[in-house]
């Protein structure tokens, strides 16, 4: 077990995957059960990483793989490195989940199958690239290279306005990571060193001469992830790409790729510069994640388009992330850190599975405008159920992994931003109305005549909603099997933060 | 320059006696009027002509090797090693160091696969190939002689001789569009040439030396650096953004990308990009570096200005040709940010210098993938319409990935090589503080991903064109295709490479 490179297995088994799928297979049954099995062999392997991680030892990463002098020039050295620690492992294992949720939904797609498949692979290793990369540099090619099959899955397979949703999210994403990729380089050539490991330590070292100043790095770091997150107002993106992407791209942009934002902001603006979030960041922080989420509800109140919808419920929630990371400070605890990174893990999974029902409830009656709907829950009560439960995990109902979640955010972020965090609180009332409501209108009511002969979910696609159903709930009642994790994640950047904190 | 010497400069002796051998085969072949062969003359001209340019890789490898004394164990007994290795070996009036031989291997290996590609471009009744060959070879054999010189007037010389026949290329197809395009060629380039030599000299004048290796010497020596210098850096400055497409001297490429026969295009895309980068490096920094406060500034404003307008008007463009001409102006800009980094310290050469000499790899590759497949595509449709490529990607899945690939590096997005590219070159701006081009080089990338990804758009439209059969076995595509795969390795493992090229750069390095 001890020398298996477990973490470059699920990296590149997905990249593997995709290039058997592409080139060698051509009936469109097999490329199905093909890509089936890589993304079930990928989800054995993060499951392998979940229960082999140390949790006895959480202030070093763990099944690091490290092949020296990838690329090396004038003084610095870039090294191919991965490692996980408290914070990417849950997330890790959450891509592998969708990974399967995201093959499963796809099982209809009948336009160019190998290609779509290969694609969806390579999006799946990509993020996974992106949650175990120890390198800087290293880091950021997993980032930008999800964004190529994500465009051609919006593109290809998508409908509506496609080319140019498409279009808008790479821009908007290469936007940001162009302003990241100046932070990441200002980092790494004023510390001498892109390994992101130990990386916090050389950049408390009072010696190190940043060649832009600590604000503005972390401003550019700030902005690429933000993006991605999104935070308003650079969230208008969002909604279109997932409007128009096909139902397993939207799984997978709700439930990974949104993370990667969250992710980043706790991986590299936060544990590096503890400093500038005590200065004044924190405050930004928690405006945005305020606006973000009483915006989000407010506008999410308006939309008809189921898809729609849910896209702006997830910028919402997204918020909570960013009021979780403001709670940071010299003499935080480490719950509002761990209620975001719940937060990025249970949103993952829920939105997930709203998109997925979503999906299928579109596929069945041809459309998603709400007013066009009605009455769906006598004609297919188990996607309804499951719907409903899947809302009311959205909006955070005791019981679920949403409550959870959003609780850690609201006391971990109370003590330091008390407003803040009472406006924001009020947000979830919006939330409850646009969700109850949304099924109000969707799945009750009276049954419409032209939905008379749509059929309920077929055992198969029972089984991608069933398992994220199950994690919510499992989540939901015993937390602590994920939060723990997480927990140890963000001691560590507390612990430094403090460090940073006394030192003053 | 004693006879022994001459080894050193085989490549070029080879080339000019190519040169001559192609002229005079196609004289004697040509309609079988004094000899007849059955098979086609055409294409015994392309075998020679790609043949002869592998035997002058194969020397100028053996001198690569040959200046480290490494070339003992290959059967080249007549390479006489010097005693004590010395880097260079510098004749009156050319050098041949590393930096020069890999400038040389550069330019040669795009020639062959221009000249693969020219083969298959011109059709069988095509009357003038043995001319095209041969003038092509004269031009290379320019380009060489240009990166090697160190001297004003050979410098001069071997620029007319690189420009010359490219100005009869671009007119060699007869269509209206190549007259155009070779009228306002020879006026512009006849301008550039003026602007360099009135430079050139007016360095003479102040120097009193045409030789390019003491210039540094002197102008130390004199008390104050005068006007007129400064003047006569400007004019070989302008000179050279000419031939660099820099804007605001950018206004012949598109019409000349646009006009000439698409090998020709290709060949002044890559080739006589890289001649005048590799002779702007050593000219200006390894021969002017006394001046470089003041030719920095005037780089960095031609750098800002040609990829922000060549982004900006290739987003409007909807002839392919055009569009990546204008692409081509941009990412000149990109390696001008390599160049006004150069003076800044000894440190900094080697990994500037190797940046640039990286990226100009990695755009050779690219351009070529890009330039090769859109002929394919125009061979299918009869225009080089952004509206023709609908669908192509489904029509030959392995040139439109390898064109998206190309596309995808050309915007700069990983694991490609134009990623690491402009990853070396931006880091090691930033390292030495040149925080705003940096930050103009990025955001510029993220405008040129627009009209890339248009490309890309209609590449995979769902409106079908009919394309008929795409040979996948014909030269072009074989070189689309090698090219593809040199882009992602580079992209993903580029260390062996830049290794090389800091080995080149290196040279350049005063002594310490």
């Amino acid at each position: 077990m001890e020398n298996i490179p477990i973490l470059s297995m699920i990296v590149f088994a997905p990249f593997v995957g995709a290039t058997v799928i592409a080139l060698f297979i051509r009936n469109h049954n097999k490329v199905r059960i093909w890509s089936l099995c890589f993304v079930l062999f990928e989800l054995l392997l993060c499951l392998i990483a979940f229960f082999s991680y140390e949790r006895l030892h959480p202030e070093q990463f763990q099944l690091v793989d490290k092949g020296e002098n990838w690329i090396s020039f004038s003084k610095y050295t870039l090294s191919y490195h991965l490692g996980v620690d408290g914070i990417s492992l849950p997330l890790l294992l959450l891509n592998g989940i969708l990974g399967v949720v995201a093959v499963m939904a796809s099982w209809k797609i009948e336009f160019k199958v190998p290609k779509y498949f290969a694609l969806l692979l390579i999006l799946q290793g990509a993020v996974m690239g992106v949650f175990t990369s120890l390198d800087l540099i290293l880091f950021f090619i997993f980032w930008e290279l999800e964004l190529i099959p994500m465009y051609f899955l919006i593109s290809q397979w998508g409908s509506g306005r496609k080319e140019y949703s498409a279009m808008k999210f790479l821009i908007f994403t290469f936007l940001g990571s162009a302003f990241m990729f100046m932070g990441i380089l200002a980092v790494a050539l004023s510390v001498g060193s892109f390994n992101i490991d130990g990386l916090s330590e050389l950049v408390k070292n009072k010696d190190v001469v940043f060649i832009i100043p600590q604000t503005i790095i972390f401003a550019l770091l700030f902005i690429g992830f933000a993006v991605k997150l999104p935070v308003w107002p650079i969230h208008t993106w969002l909604p279109d790409a997932h409007t128009d992407a096909p139902t397993a791209a939207s799984v997978m942009l709700a439930g990974v790729l949104l993370k990667m934002g969250g992710y980043g902001i706790l991986r590299l603006c936060v544990s590096l510069f503890p400093e500038v979030m005590f200065d004044g960041a924190g405050q930004i922080l928690v405006i945005a994640g305020t606006i973000n989420v009483i915006y989000g509800a407010l506008i999410t109140l308006r939309q008809t388009d189921l898809k729609r919808l849910i896209a702006f419920s997830s910028i919402s929630h997204m918020g909570l992330v960013l009021i979780g990371i403001a709670s940071l400070n010299s003499n935080s605890s480490h719950i509002g850190l761990t209620g975001a990174s719940m937060q990025m893990f249970t949103h993952g999974t829920i939105t997930g599975l709203m998109f997925l029902v979503v999906g299928y409830i579109y596929e069945k009656s041809h459309t998603r405008h709400i007013p066009d709907l009605g009455g769906l829950a006598s004609r297919m009560p188990i996607i309804s159920i499951v719907f409903v439960v899947s809302g009311l995990a959205s909006l955070g109902l005791p019981g679920t992994s949403g409550f959870v979640s959003e609780l850690l955010v609201f006391v971990g972020a109370f003590p330091i931003w008390q407003w803040y965090t009472g406006i924001a609180a009020f947000g979830i009332v919006i939330t409850a109305g646009y969700i109850l409501w949304m099924i109000e209108r969707t799945l009750f009511r009276e049954p419409r005549e032209r939905f008379s002969d749509i059929t309920d979910a077929s055992p198969f696609e029972m089984i991608p909603m069933f398992l994220l159903l199950f994690v919510i709930i499992a989540v939901g009642i015993y937390p602590s099997v994920i939060s723990d994790l997480f927990k140890e994640g963000a001691i560590q950047i507390i612990q430094n933060a403090t460090s940073v904190g006394l030192a003053k | 320059m004693s006879i022994q010497n001459l080894q050193f400069i085989t490549p070029e002796i080879t080339i000019t006696i190519l040169a001559l051998m192609v002229l005079v085969i196609d004289l004697l072949l040509k309609d079988g009027k004094y000899v007849s062969f059955t098979f086609s003359v055409s294409r015994l001209l392309t075998y020679i002509f790609v043949i002869g340019l592998l035997v002058i890789l194969g020397l100028i490898v053996t001198l690569w090797l040959g200046l480290d004394c490494k070339a003992n164990y290959f059967a080249m007994s007549w390479l006489t090693c010097n005693e004590n290795p010395a880097l260079s070996v510098n004749f009156k009036y050319l050098v041949v160091d590393k930096f020069s031989l890999m400038a040389k291997f550069i330019l040669v290996s795009t020639t062959i696969l221009v000249g693969i590609v020219s083969s298959e471009y011109f059709s069988k009744s095509f009357k003038f190939k043995g001319e095209y060959y041969s003038l092509l070879l004269f031009s290379v054999l320019g380009m060489m002689l240009l990166v090697s010189s160190t001297e004003m007037i050979t410098l001069y010389v071997s620029l007319e001789l690189a420009t010359l026949p490219l100005i009869a290329l671009s007119a060699i197809a007869r269509s209206n569009n190549g007259l155009e395009a070779s009228i306002k060629f020879i006026i512009l380039s006849a301008i550039s040439s003026a602007f360099l030599l009135y430079g050139l000299v007016m360095l003479y004048g102040l120097t009193g030396t045409t030789d390019l290796t003491n210039i540094n010497y002197i102008i130390n020596t004199q008390s104050s650096i005068s006007n007129l210098m400064l003047l006569s850096i400007i004019l070989v400055v302008v000179g050279f953004a000419f031939k660099l497409t820099a804007v605001p001297f950018h206004m012949w490429t598109p019409d000349v990308y646009q006009g000439s026969p698409m090998p020709v295009t290709i060949f002044l895309s890559i080739a006589s990009k890289i001649a005048a980068i590799a002779v702007a490096i050593r000219l200006l920094h390894d021969n002017l570096s006394v001046l470089a406060d003041d030719w920095v500034k005037a780089i960095i404003v031609l750098a800002i200005a040609s990829m922000t307008l060549g982004n900006l008007v290739a987003i409007t463009q909807n002839n392919v040709k055009r569009l990546l001409a204008y692409s081509s102006i941009a990412h000149s800009g990109y390696m001008m940010i390599g160049l006004a980094l150069l003076p800044k310290g000894a440190g900094v050469l080697a990994t500037g210098g190797s940046a640039i000499v990286f990226y100009l790899v990695g755009y050779a590759m690219m351009n070529l993938v890009a330039f090769s497949i859109i002929y394919i595509v125009k061979t299918k449709t009869g225009n080089y319409d952004i509206e023709s490529l609908q669908g192509f990607g489904y029509a030959s899945p392995i040139l439109g990935i390898s064109l998206t690939i190309a596309l995808i590096s050309l915007i700069g997005l990983p694991p490609t090589v134009g990623f690491m590219g402009k990853f070396y070159l931006f880091s090691v701006a930033l390292e030495n503080q040149m925080i705003w081009l940096v930050l103009i080089g990025v955001v510029n990338s993220v405008v040129s991903s627009y009209y890339y990804l248009r490309i890309v758009k209609n590449l995979y439209s769902s409106k079908k064109q009919t394309f008929g059969s795409i040979p996948i076995m014909s030269g072009i595509s074989i070189v689309a295709v090698l090219c593809t795969i040199g882009i992602v390795v580079l992209g993903i493992y580029p260390s062996y490479f830049i290794g090389l090229a800091e080995e080149a750069v290196k040279v350049l390095l005063p002594p310490v």
